[in-house]
C-alpha cells in the first residue's frame, strides 16, 4: 500500500491513496455542520459588521449608503463619548485586571496549603464565582448603598465617614472594581492547578540550597507559574475591556441612567449597545464594535511581546 | 466503525435532499409563515398583535378580541403577551429591521416619533380623516406625541401622570394637616411641610419627607422644568433649550431640599427593591396613576395612605407631562385596512373600560373611560381615596411631542440630573453640559 504524502525518487509527490481520501473526506463531512455554523452565524455576520460599519445605516427604512470611513472618522474627531468609555474601560481592565489576578492568586496560594477540611475551603472561595451577572450586581447595590448598604455600616462603626460609593462620580469605579472581584476566584481555581503541576523537586532543591519561603515563592513558585498567570492575564483583560452586565445593572437607578453619574462609569460595551439598541445607529455601533477589537488586539499582542520577558515554559531553552 | 463506508457521496445526498423535503414540507403545515398567508387568500384576514404586558392582563385582551370578532367575523386576531423587558430596546428594533413586526403592536407614547421617523409604522391620517374619526375623546397631550411631522401613528391606550402620594398615619402621628385634596398648594408649601418629618438617629436619617426620584427620567423632568418656567426644545424640534435660569433655580431648589434640608430622599441610590414608601420611611412620595394597585398591595395595613395633585411650580402650573402606551400598525403589515379596524376597536370606551378602567390600572386613554375608572378604584374604599387626582390634573398637562432622538436625549437627561441630584455637582455647569450634549445628539439625526 502506498505511503500517502511520500515522495518518489523523481521528486514528485505521491498521490494520496483511496483510503486516505476517503477518510479525508469523511472528516470534512463531519466537520461540515460547524463549518456552516461558523460561516454563517460568525464569520458572516462579523464581515457583515465590518461592511455596515461602513455605511449610514440607521434602522430606517432608507437603504444603506456607503460612507467610507467617515464613522470612523467621526468617533475619533467629534465624539465625546467614544472618548470617555474608552477612557473609563481602560480604567477599570488596568486596575480590575492585576487586582483580580493579585486576590486570586493569594487565595490559591492559601488553599494550596495542607490545612483541615480543604475541600470544604476551596469549595467556599469558589462559589461566589459561580453567582451570575445579575445577582451580583444586586448584591453589590445593596451593600454599596450610601445609607443602608453593609460596607457603609461598617464604616461608620469605626467612626469613618459613610462614601457615596454609587453617586459619586470619583467612587463609582472604585465600586466597580470591588464588585468585579467578586468573580476573580475563577481564576483562582486556574492557579490552584498551576501550582499543583510544580514539580516538587524543585521545591526540595531550592530548600537544600537554603531558600526561604518568600525566596522560594519569587525563584520557583512565580516563575513556574508564569504561563498560568500570564493565561488568566489574557482572558481577564479580554472579559475587562467587554464588561457590561455588572456595569449596566450596578448603575441602572442612578439618575435613571446606566453609566452614571456624569459618565463616570460608562463603558465601552454599554455605548456599543446604547447606539446600537437605544438609538437604532446600527451602522455607527458595528463600527464602536470593529474598534474595540482592534483596541483589544494592540493590547492582546503588546501582552503577548511582553510574554518573552516574564513567562518561563518548562522544557524551554 | 467505517466510516468511509457508513457516510458515502450517494447516501449523504439523499439524507439532504430528504432533509430538504421535509424542511419544505413542514413549511405548508399549520403554523408556519407561508402556510398562514396560503390559508389567509380569501375569507379571514389573521392579524398579528403583539402587546407587552403582566400576564394578569391576557384574558382581559382575550375578552376585547372576542368581542371584536363577535363583530368583525372576517377579522382573526392571534395575540402574543411579549413579557420581556427589551421588548422596546431589542424586541422591537429587531422585528422592524427584518421587517417582521406584527401588523399591530403596543407602542410607547415617547417612541412613537422615533419609530415612525424610520418608517416603522403605518400614518392614520388617511384612515382618520376619510371616516372623520373624533380625536376629541382622547387627551390633548397624548395626541400631541402620538403624532408626527402632522401625522398621527398611533391611537392612545393609556396615559400616566404623578400626583403625590402621603402617609396619612404619619401626618396624623405630626398633627400636620394633610396636602390639599383640591391641589390648591405650591412647592414651597410642600416642602415647609416636608422638613416637619425629617428624623435623624444616631448620625444616620431615619425618615424623610419626599422621594422625588421621577424628576430625572426625562418625560417627567420636561414638565417640571415647564412649570418653573423653563424651556425643552424649539418648535422646530432642533435646539435644545434646558440652559435657563428658571431650569436652574429648578435644579439648585431640589438640589437644597437633598442635601441642606435632608427633605428629599437620594432615591437613586437605592437599591433595586428597596421602597422606602413601603417602609414607612417617607412622608410623601412623588409617584405615578399605574401605581396605585401595587401600592395597596405591598402597602396592606401597614400605614394609611392617599394622594394629592402635585403642587404648582411658579409659573402656577402643575409639572404635568404624562406618557403612556398606545397602539401602532407596522409599516410591514399587509392587512393596514384590517389592522385599523382592530386599532379602532382596541381603544373604544368599552375596550378601554375592560382593560383600564375596571382593573384600574392607569388613567385611560379616552376620557369617556374614566368614570368608570374612578367609580371602579373607589368601591370598596380602599386607598387612595382621592384617585381621581390623577384624571382631574390631566387636562393641565403640557402638550409635550416627542422627538426621534427621545432615547439619547433620556440617557444624557438621566446622567446630568442624577449628577445634580445624587452627586451634587454645581448646578449651573451641569446644565451647560446638559445642553451641549443634548444639542451634538439632536445634530446626529435627520428628520
Amino acid at each position: 500500500m502506498a505511503v500517502a504524502g511520500t515522495t518518489l525518487a523523481t521528486g514528485r509527490p505521491r498521490r494520496r491513496s483511496t483510503l486516505a481520501r476517503r477518510e479525508a473526506i469523511a472528516g470534512y463531512i463531519f466537520l461540515l455542520p460547524w463549518i456552516i455554523g461558523f460561516l454563517w452565524f460568525t464569520l458572516g455576520p462579523v464581515l457583515g459588521s465590518l461592511g455596515l460599519s461602513l455605511t449610514d445605516y440607521n434602522a430606517g427604512g432608507k437603504a444603506p449608503n456607503f460612507v467610507g470611513l467617515s464613522n470612523y472618522q467621526q468617533m475619533i474627531t467629534g465624539d465625546p463619548l467614544f472618548w470617555q468609555s474608552l477612557k473609563v474601560t481602560t480604567i477599570f481592565s488596568f486596575v480590575s485586571v492585576p487586582l483580580g489576578l493579585l486576590l486570586s492568586l493569594v487565595i490559591a496560594l492559601t488553599l494550596n496549603q495542607r490545612v483541615r477540611f480543604l475541600p470544604v475551603w476551596r469549595t467556599i472561595y469558589y462559589l461566589p464565582s459561580l453567582v451570575t451577572g445579575a445577582a451580583v450586581a444586586l448584591l453589590w447595590q445593596f451593600m454599596l448603598n450610601e445609607q443602608f448598604g453593609l460596607i457603609n455600616s461598617v464604616l461608620t462603626a469605626i467612626h469613618l465617614p459613610a462614601i457615596p460609593w454609587l453617586t459619586d462620580e470619583f467612587w463609582i469605579m472604585p465600586s466597580l472594581i470591588l464588585a468585579s472581584l467578586w468573580g476573580s476566584t475563577s481564576g483562582m481555581l486556574v492557579f490552584l492547578g498551576g501550582l499543583q503541576g510544580i514539580p516538587t523537586e524543585l521545591y526540595e532543591a531550592a530548600m537544600i540550597d537554603g531558600a526561604n519561603t518568600v525566596r522560594k515563592f519569587w525563584h520557583v513558585t512565580l516563575p513556574m507559574l508564569s504561563p498560568t498567570i500570564f493565561y488568566n492575564l489574557i482572558f481577564g483583560v479580554i472579559n475587562s475591556f467587554q464588561v457590561f452586565v455588572l456595569v449596566f445593572l450596578l448603575t441602572g437607578g442612578i439618575g435613571a441612567s446606566v453609566g452614571g453619574p456624569n459618565y463616570a462609569s460608562y463603558v465601552y460595551a454599554i455605548y456599543i449597545y446604547q447606539t446600537a439598541f437605544q438609538y437604532g445607529r446600527l451602522a455607527y455601533s458595528a463600527g464602536l464594535g470593529w474598534v474595540l477589537f482592534a483596541v483589544v488586539l494592540v493590547v492582546t499582542l503588546a501582552l503577548f511581546r511582553s510574554a518573552r520577558l516574564w513567562v518561563f515554559y518548562a522544557g524551554e531553552r | 466503525m467505517d466510516v468511509t463506508k457508513a457516510v458515502s457521496r450517494r447516501s449523504l445526498l439523499a439524507g439532504a435532499a430528504a432533509t430538504g423535503a421535509v424542511l419544505a414540507a413542514d413549511s405548508l403545515l399549520p403554523g408556519s409563515a407561508l402556510a398562514g398567508s396560503v390559508r389567509s387568500a380569501a375569507d379571514t384576514v389573521t392579524l398579528e398583535f403583539w402587546t407587552n404586558h403582566d400576564a394578569t392582563d391576557v384574558p382581559l385582551f382575550q375578552k376585547v378580541i372576542a368581542n371584536f370578532q363577535a363583530s368583525h367575523p372576517n377579522i382573526a386576531i392571534k395575540m402574543t403577551n411579549e413579557t420581556s423587558a427589551n421588548y422596546d430596546t431589542t424586541l422591537i428594533p429587531t422585528r422592524a429591521v427584518s421587517g417582521t413586526l406584527p401588523d399591530v403592536f403596543y407602542n410607547r407614547t415617547f417612541a412613537t416619533a422615533d419609530r415612525a421617523n424610520r418608517g416603522w409604522t403605518v400614518n392614520l391620517n388617511p384612515y382618520i380623516q376619510k371616516e372623520r374619526f373624533s380625536l376629541t375623546d382622547f387627551w390633548p397631550a397624548e395626541v400631541a406625541q402620538e403624532t408626527w411631522k402632522g401625522q398621527m401613528h398611533s391611537l392612545p391606550y393609556d396615559f400616566s401622570d404623578f400626583g403625590i402620594y402621603y402617609n396619612k398615619t404619619a401626618f396624623d402621628k405630626k398633627g400636620i394637616k394633610y396636602p390639599p385634596a383640591n391641589g390648591n398648594w405650591t412647592w414651597d408649601d410642600l416642602f415647609r411641610m416636608a422638613k416637619e418629618f425629617v428624623q435623624m438617629s444616631g448620625g444616620k436619617q431615619t425618615m424623610w419627607g419626599l422621594d422625588a426620584s421621577p424628576i430625572a427620567w426625562t418625560w417627567p423632568t420636561i414638565g417640571f422644568i415647564l412649570a418653573w418656567g423653563g424651556k425643552w426644545i424649539s418648535k422646530d424640534l432642533r435646539t435644545f433649550q434646558v440652559n435657563t435660569p428658571e431650569a436652574a433655580e429648578l435644579f439648585q431648589t431640589f438640589q437644597d431640599q437633598t442635601y441642606k434640608t435632608n427633605v428629599i430622599l437620594r432615591s437613586a441610590s437605592l437599591p433595586a427593591g428597596f421602597d422606602p414608601w413601603q417602609s414607612g420611611k417617607l412622608a410623601m412620595a412623588i409617584n405615578g396613576s399605574w401605581a396605585t394597585l401595587q401600592q395597596r398591595a405591598y402597602i396592606g395595613n401597614r400605614f394609611a395612605w392617599d394622594v394629592a395633585p402635585l403642587p404648582k411650580g411658579p409659573t402656577g402650573r402643575r409639572p404635568i407631562s404624562p406618557a403612556g402606551g398606545a397602539w401602532s400598525i407596522a409599516a410591514n403589515s399587509k392587512n393596514p385596512a384590517a389592522a385599523w379596524e382592530w386599532i379602532k376597536f382596541l381603544t373604544n370606551t368599552r375596550s378601554a373600560e375592560i382593560l383600564i378602567s375596571e382593573p384600574t390600572r392607569s388613567v385611560p386613554g379616552r376620557k369617556s373611560a374614566v368614570p368608570t375608572w374612578v367609580s371602579v378604584a373607589r368601591s370598596g374604599k380602599l386607598p387612595p381615596a382621592h384617585v381621581s387626582v390623577f384624571a382631574d390634573t390631566m387636562a393641565e398637562a403640557f402638550p409635550v411631542p416627542t422627538v426621534p432622538y427621545y432615547n439619547e436625549l433620556a440617557t444624557i437627561t438621566g446622567n446630568y440630573v442624577g449628577a445634580m441630584l445624587t452627586s451634587r455637582k454645581p448646578v449651573k455647569d451641569t446644565l451647560a453640559k446638559w445642553q451641549a450634549d443634548g444639542q451634538a445628539a439632536i445634530k446626529k439625526y435627520q428628520f
